[in-house]
């Protein structure tokens, strides 16, 4: 923490301190408070989130919930274990068990219901026209809590088929609960819905839970079966024990209609994506269109889907790709397929169609879902049944590398949109008095911070925004060992109300590479995906300062080296190495010498703060997080020591103001080396 | 049983009721009104702020079940409320009719708390969520990851936040040597 920061921490304390506050609730809060609870309570949640409902007698046609059945697939492999995010509750699958995404029904479930009364009066024109007078219509609508809720996820060691749930679905009745089932549920709820209703939909419950997401209430209810595996038993009973009474992850603005015609087999998953095999709700034997499904999750847990139809005569692959994954279908006479990108070639995994996806869409009886973690692929190498290989070859969207202004309109309100077709779509960008949004179709992906930059994940890439003064006259990435994209701009406000510009780069598919602007500031690393595990060359954090910059990036493999570099300004003298992950409790010195400065690395125990003294520098610190394999956990800390800055001593601290042991450092930047002049 | 306590949705959906709420106020109410007022630098509009905050909590949230919910929630709401343009501006409007005749008599009233004005005064004119992002760390104390919670954004958003924040900070103060 440099000193600044430490006489910013006390001036906000002795601020804190020195305001008197009310020593009580002052009844007019109350009043407000009690009026407003009357008022959510009134009003059922889910009518809010939920687009208008339409009657359940539209899906009447779905064929009955059949028998349960086993959740092996019959031929490929049994799904792995899948850690995803559906609808911003976290859930994870152990193999073989069937995850299936329930939040389709959210679109046909009634939630609500309307009625109007009519009123008018008028005289027909010549007797046979329409009144002049038109009537006049007045609509109230009234909640209509679902008995069990509004499905939103499952989990189950066998395959609760399609159209019902354990907790049944309005006039639906539960499916039945196998011998050796377990089994949980998550619900979303109505303010004021009555725990009968919830116990009597789910009449084989074992435990419910009712816990909070945002504001909205939903519940968590568990299955066991009377004669289920001791092992399966305790796994539903422990995840139930974990359940999160309160995951403020789950924002209700961003809880949105499904993106899915019906609901999902969610047969793989990562952090940022899900492979759901799905079909359509009123699917029958004679016509059904069963797709798999890419579910991308944005940082705010907005979705998004792509979808990949089954395959047809003669062309017995459709392949589709993301920054992350390619995936697709296929049928079955294919034997196995091996996925080509730009900068990998990896084999597919084949599964077998969920069996609740082929009791309702028969024509996928013969075939296959695949994936490959192969970012972006382009190609696909098939090989089938009888031995022949052949290639499959897709095209996809060039980039457009030139850049430029982004046509615009302004609104009467003064809200400036530009459209721009990026990565195959069509993307509208929007400043308006809320902030910069993003958006493509109908669905809000991001807002932008405005003074700041932010980078997102989208099909088919990235997008990386910034926001900088009218001044600034490119902003473009050099990609390493590829092109330079420049970006792309529209007028935008900053938050202050300044003028400035908007940029936007697409940069596709995953990669590394340097952020370059007119700004006065060197130029930056950075890496993309955004949301993707450790990956070799991608960025953890960057700074600069008087015309240096640097990175602190995964080196390979990621889990086990982690590396700090130049990016401009200066070079290292020695070649890049991984930093050493110090000894439990104890902090550490590395660095990377230059010719005019040093790269000064202080790893040091979770929790802890490094702060420095002597000459003037600005530490930056970063707890590397969950899947970064030694290091996770770790607070790392790099600063800039100049060669004309004398000596510099770094200390780090734990939660209690203690030194780490080993700490504190005092070196001295020279040409091409860092020299230690103390240690305790 | 595995000896953990299942809450009912009885239990779950009860409302708090007067006596509930004024322990709730009592509780976390004045912890919010000290973050507003560091984020918006007036003591009113603080009080007024985690006021509004207070309301939308207890309004939405039926089932108070765990302390530790409320206070993140109810911070996040003041956050929220804060940096929300048409929302702050609605307050701020709303201030000034009731207040606006003694609104710099209340600023001037605060004791001082030190020499470190200038410094109080330079993070008053840094855009809203920096300066909450730099209430949240080096107030609350939040981690990276909960001050991205917070502000209903991205960690690496967080780190922006910060870091234009404290060298429009060293700016503004004239480039003194800190």
């Amino acid at each position: 923490m440099t000193d600044l920061e430490h006489e910013l921490k006390e001036l906000l304390h002795a601020k804190a301190d020195h305001l008197g506050t009310p020593a009580a609730a002052p009844q007019e809060v109350l009043r407000r408070g009690r009026r407003r609870q009357a008022r959510t309570v009134a009003g059922s949640a889910l009518a809010g989130i939920v687009a208008l409902a339409v009657a359940i007698a539209a899906v009447g046609a779905v064929t009955r919930a059949p028998a349960p059945q086993p959740a092996d697939t019959s031929k490929g492999a049994p799904y792995p274990e899948r850690t995803t995010s559906i609808q911003g509750f976290t859930v994870t699958a152990p193999q073989g068990w069937t995850l299936q995404d329930l939040w389709p029904w959210s679109s046909v479930l009634t939630t609500s219901a309307q009625s109007c009364s009519f009123s008018g009066s008028g005289t027909p024109v010549g007797g046979s026209g329409s009144p002049v007078a038109q009537p006049s219509q007045d609509c109230t609508s009234t909640p209509q809590p679902v008995p069990g809720g509004v499905p939103v996820l499952s989990v189950s060691n066998f395959d609760p088929g399609t159209s019902s749930t354990l907790c049944g679905l309005g006039d639906r009745t539960p499916v039945d609960l196998p011998l050796t089932g377990v089994a949980y549920v998550v619900t979303a709820l109505s303010h004021g819905q009555s725990a009968d209703s919830l116990r009597q939909a789910c009449p084989h419950a074992d435990r419910i839970e009712t816990a909070l997401g945002g504001p909205i209430p939903y519940a968590v209810v568990s299955f066991v079966g009377a004669q289920a595996s001791p092992s399966d038993a305790a796994w539903i009973r422990d995840w139930f024990h974990h359940v999160p009474i309160y995951d403020p992850a789950i924002v209700p603005s961003k809880v949105q209609p499904s993106a899915l015609p019906g609901p999902g087999y969610v047969v793989e998953a990562g952090a940022s994506w899900r492979l759901e095999a799905t079909a359509p709700f009123g699917c029958d034997a004679s016509a059904c269109r069963a797709q798999a499904v890419l579910v991308g999750v944005s940082v705010d847990t907005t979705e998004t889907a792509t979808t990949v139809d089954l395959p047809v005569p003669g062309q017995p692959v459709v392949e589709a790709s993301d920054p992350l994954v390619t995936w697709g279908t296929a049928d079955g006479s294919v034997a196995s397929i091996d996925a080509i990108g730009d900068s990998r070639t990896g084999p597919a995994t084949l599964v077998w169609w969920p069996a609740g996806i082929q009791t309702v869409a028969p024509d996928v009886h013969d075939g296959w879902i695949w994936w490959a973690e192969v970012p972006y692929g382009r190609d696909a190498s098939i090989t089938g049944a009888n031995g022949q290989t052949y290639l499959l070859s897709q095209t996809r969207p060039p980039i457009d590398l030139a850049g430029g202004r982004i046509p615009t309109t302004t609104a009467p309100d003064g809200t400036v949109t530009g459209t721009l077709n990026l990565f195959g779509r069509t993307w509208t960008f929007s400043d308006t008095k809320d902030g910069f949004l993003v958006s493509s179709g109908d669905s809000t992906i991001n807002s932008m911070l405005n003074g700041g930059s932010t980078m997102f994940d989208v099909a088919g890439g990235t997008l990386m925004l910034a926001q900088e003064g009218p001044s600034v006259s490119f902003v473009k990435v050099k990609v390493d060992g590829g092109p330079t994209i420049n970006g792309w701009w529209m007028p935008a406000e900053d938050e202050l109300g300044h003028p400035g510009r908007v940029w936007v780069i697409p940069l596709p598919g995953t990669g590394t590479g340097v952020k370059i602007a007119d700004d006065g500031f060197p130029p930056s690393a950075t890496s993309w995906p955004v949301h993707a595990a450790p990956f070799p060359g991608g960025v953890v954090m960057g700074g600069g300062q008087d015309g240096v910059s640097w990175k602190l990036a995964y080196g390979d493999p990621p889990e086990r080296c982690l590396q700090v570099a130049f990016v401009a300004g200066d070079t290292a003298s020695d070649p890049a190495r991984c930093l050493g992950v110090p000894e439990p409790g104890v902090a550490s010195l590395d660095d990377v010498a230059g010719e005019t400065s040093s790269l000064v690395v202080v790893i040091a125990p979770a929790g802890s703060h490094v702060t420095t003294a002597g000459q003037v520098v600005y530490p930056q610190c970063v707890d590397m997080p969950e899947g970064s394999g030694a290091y996770a956990g770790l607070n790392v800390c790099v600063a800039i020591v100049p060669v004309s800055a004398g000596d510099v001593t770094f200390r780090a601290t734990d939660a209690n103001g203690h030194l780490v042991p080993a700490s504190p450092f005092t070196v001295r930047a020279e040409p091409g080396r860092l020299a230690l002049i103390k240690t305790p | 049983m595995d000896g953990r306590t299942v809450t009912t949705m009885e239990d779950a959906l009860v409302e708090p009721d007067r006596g509930t709420m004024a322990e709730l106020y009592a509780r976390h109410v004045p912890a919010a009104i000290r973050l507003a007022y560091l984020l918006t630098g007036d003591p009113s509009q603080a009080e007024d702020l985690a006021h509004d905050a207070f309301i939308r909590c207890v309004g939405r949230f039926g089932h108070l079940r765990a302390r530790e919910a409320f206070d993140a929630y109810l911070r996040r709401a003041v956050v929220n409320l804060h940096t929300s343009k048409l929302r702050r501006t609605r307050l701020e409007r709303e201030w000034l009719r009731r207040e606006g005749h003694r609104a710099v008599n209340t600023t001037a009233s605060m004791p001082d708390v030190g020499a470190r004005e200038d410094l109080w005064r330079a993070l008053q004119t840094l855009p809203p969520r920096q300066r909450a992002a730099l209430v949240l760390r080096y107030y609350e104390d939040l981690s990276e990851h909960d001050t991205a919670t917070a502000l209903g954004c991205s960690v690496a958003a967080v780190k922006s936040l910060v870091q234009r924040g404290s060298e429009a900070l060293r700016s503004r103060l004239g480039g003194e040597d800190r």
